[in-house]
């Protein structure tokens, strides 16, 4: 019986020691809505491009929190200065696990090339995760566009 | 400030537009003072019958005084209304009804009666026909006003247009909306949630009822019933055949208690609006000010209370058989509710009352968490709408022969939808000071209605070859498949334009949607879903599964009173 309880005792000591700091520290800090583990596991890419606007587009996995949400894209034309930032609402459909943003970027010039990384907020504007990398894009010339995400006939 | 920029941007605009449209211009008074043309979309099928063919004014431009005496559905709502109003009244001098049917019935006889108008001629049925769940009930106003309908005011300004004072928006359905709580701020979702209309100025604050509030906009509304005065509508209630009924319900002397003055029937007889002379309120005693104002939300409680019957709302479309276990959807359907809640994302916002188990790809076969779902959030959304610039409302920049100006911003008007709302609407005081902060998130977002009863449609033959029914605030879709098409392709089509300037080589609703009314907050969930023209149709089927009706109303076996009626059609549509 006593190696039975010494069994169970280093168990749960080991199981303990294996868990992620996370747990304990979501446990202790119940506010704490930007702990769980959330990737973007498609894009960011560019949807579609005009000579004025963009939309951005990514997919992420195990999303939480409030129904309306936002993506917001920081760009600009310096990859190491993204000072301006685009943000739209978009809300989580329950029933899927996963959950795309996209974000529409408004007065830009033709021809031009723009860098970006994404975020996503919840309604609260609390980040769910990790950022991306910088991406580029250039817009096409005045009267064009480019799409990326075809539309299946 | 922001606003008054893109109003001047936007007259100026419309300015170029006109002066781009002047050889267009025809020969008559009311073509050289309307000189733009109205772009509209009649969808395939659609023809103008012949009653409403001198209706139809150069430009595409509606007569609405000639559309209310000739429109075959017109007269079919109309009908409708009074097959109704006959019916509950019998019911109410029957003596028979319950309690519950009791409430129900007067608000039955309440929202078709045509005499609670200024006018005594357009009830609040008018604009919410039964036969479309609760929504425009005309195919022409449909295609030529965006489903706007004309209110009880004639305008009798020579070469006026338009002709009679019309609202600015598509009615909303009053299927389910009594559903919706009272309108509430929740700060963990940074949402609203709740209320009725589009920009959910029915709060329910006041009575802690949204659709009891809703009912009382309508009578006082300039564009609408247009009454001077909330003690006129309940005026006309003490003249009315089922005054007994209202007292029966709500209590002796609710009506007859009330010493009206001896000029009322001269001063509710002048519209709302009116400026010369001076509309005036009733002048009533402080205790019969207070007791009218008690049976003018007594009114609306009882419209409420018929909302919310199973004459409105029963919950028996084929999907909640489709719930219980009694109906099998067809392929095409279960597709379509399948993209539903995929691919498409309606669920987002429509919610269905699943469980949400699922794996991408995986068959649901959990229990629905809501056996009733009504397929909202109660949320607002803006979706990116173009202008619909065939509401004649932006032609209502002129005064009337009141001398009562409805839109004096004409082109140059922005629906801004909660957003005016929150705002108080161009200089009245805004409704929640707490609020004021939230404007910005709630420019241009309008309410996310139910989609139960959104594909009901009066039953064929149709005068119009096809029905054509509005949707969305500003009645730009004409059809279930332009809805889903827009949502599938709004971003991919979209163009800098107005409505009526889609590019060469471009097709409007088609391959081409012009700018957003509002470009702030607009929804990104939608606009490029990447469904097949296959995929839109199976999603038009499934929301065709929402129609009440499909299961009897009254169980079998069960003898329950006969309240629940249905309009009477003309021997056209038998």
């Amino acid at each position: 019986m006593k190696k039975l309880v010494f069994v169970t005792v280093v168990f749960a000591a080991a199981c303990g020691l294996s868990m992620p700091n996370r747990v304990v520290a979501d446990y202790q800090n119940p506010g704490n809505v930007t702990a769980h583990r959330v990737q973007i596991t498609e894009g960011p890419q560019l949807e579609m491009t005009t000579d004025s606007w963009a939309i951005i587009r990514w997919t992420t996995n195990n999303v939480r929190g409030t129904s309306l949400r936002y993506g917001m894209v920081h760009y600009g034309t310096d990859p190491h200065a993204l000072s301006q930032t685009a943000k739209s609402p978009n809300r989580w459909n329950g029933a899927l696990p996963a959950m795309i943003y996209r974000v529409q970027i408004n007065h830009l010039n033709p021809g031009t090339t723009y860098f970006y990384r994404v975020e996503s907020v919840d309604a609260k504007d609390i980040s769910e995760g990790p950022e991306s990398a910088v991406s580029q894009f250039t817009t096409p010339a005045a009267g064009e566009r480019i799409v990326n995400f075809t539309q299946p006939e | 400030m922001r606003r008054d920029t893109r109003t001047l941007l936007r007259a100026a605009f419309a300015t170029v537009l006109g002066i781009l449209s002047v050889p267009l211009a025809g020969f008559t008074e009311a073509r050289a003072q309307n000189p733009t043309p109205v772009p509209i979309f009649p969808p395939p099928g659609f023809v103008v019958p012949p009653a409403d063919q001198p209706c139809i004014l150069f430009g595409n431009k509606l007569d609405l005084q000639c559309w209310i005496k000739n429109d075959p559905d017109a007269a079919r709502v109309v009908a409708e209304e009074a097959a109704l109003e006959a019916a509950a009244l019998a019911a109410a001098k029957s003596g028979t009804l319950d309690p519950f049917h009791q409430v129900e019935t007067l608000g039955e006889l309440e929202i078709f009666d045509p005499n609670l108008s200024v006018n005594n001629n357009i009830a609040c049925s008018y604009c919410h026909d039964p036969m479309t769940g609760y929504r425009n009930g005309s195919s022409v106003l449909s295609v030529y006003t965006g489903g706007s309908n004309p209110g009880s005011v004639p305008i009798t300004v020579p070469g006026a247009y338009p002709d009679n004072r019309i609202a600015k928006r598509n009615p909303n359905s009053y299927n389910y909306s009594p559903y919706f709580p009272p309108l509430q701020y929740n700060s963990t979702q940074g949402d609203f949630y709740g209320g009725n209309f589009w920009d959910a100025r029915a709060s329910g604050y006041r009575l802690q009822n949204s659709a009891a509030e809703q009912a009382q906009d309508p009578p006082l509304d300039t564009q609408e019933m247009a009454n001077p005065d909330s003690a006129c509508v309940v005026w006309k209630l003490s003249l009315s055949d089922y005054a007994f009924f209202f007292e029966q319900v709500w209590g002796t002397g609710s009506l007859s208690g009330i010493t009206f003055p001896a000029n009322t029937a001269t001063l509710c007889a002048i519209p709302k609006g009116a400026v010369t002379p001076p509309a005036q309120l009733l002048a009533l005693s402080p205790s019969d000010r207070t007791r009218a104002n008690q049976a003018f939300d007594e009114f609306g409680q009882s419209i409420a209370a018929y909302e919310k019957s199973s004459a409105v709302g029963s919950f028996t479309s084929k999907f909640d058989a489709y719930l219980a276990g009694s109906a099998k959807l067809t392929a095409a359907e279960l597709a379509g509710y399948n993209l539903f809640r995929g691919k498409a994302t309606c669920n987002s916002c429509h919610l269905d009352g699943r469980s949400n188990t699922q794996a991408s790809g995986e068959v649901d076969n959990g229990m629905a968490t809501d056996v009733a779902p009504l397929f909202t959030d109660f949320t607002y959304n803006n979706l990116g709408l173009p202008m619909n610039l065939a509401l004649p409302w932006y032609s209502e920049n002129k005064p009337d022969q009141f001398g009562f100006t409805a839109n004096p911003l004409g082109i140059g008007f922005i629906d801004e939808g909660v957003g005016l709302f929150l705002d108080g609407y161009y200089g009245s005081p805004p409704p929640n000071f707490s609020w004021i902060a939230l404007n910005p998130f709630f420019v241009g977002k309008f309410q996310t209605s139910t989609l139960r009863n959104a594909a009901q449609v009066p039953p064929p033959p149709y005068p119009t070859g096809v029905f054509v029914k509005a949707y969305m605030h500003n009645g730009y879709l004409l059809s279930l498949k332009e809805v889903v098409h827009f949502y599938n392709t709004r971003d991919k089509y979209a163009f800098p334009v107005l409505s009526g300037h889609c590019p060469k080589g471009t097709v409007e609703k088609v391959t081409c949607w012009p700018m957003p009314e509002e470009q702030d907050n607009k929804n990104l969930t939608i606009g490029n879903l990447g469904l097949t023209n296959a995929e839109e149709n199976q999603l038009v089927a499934f929301l065709g599964t929402l129609t009440d009706g499909f299961v009897p109303i009254t169980p079998p076996g069960l003898s329950l009173p006969s309240v629940v009626r249905k309009a009477a059609l003309p021997p056209s549509h038998q």
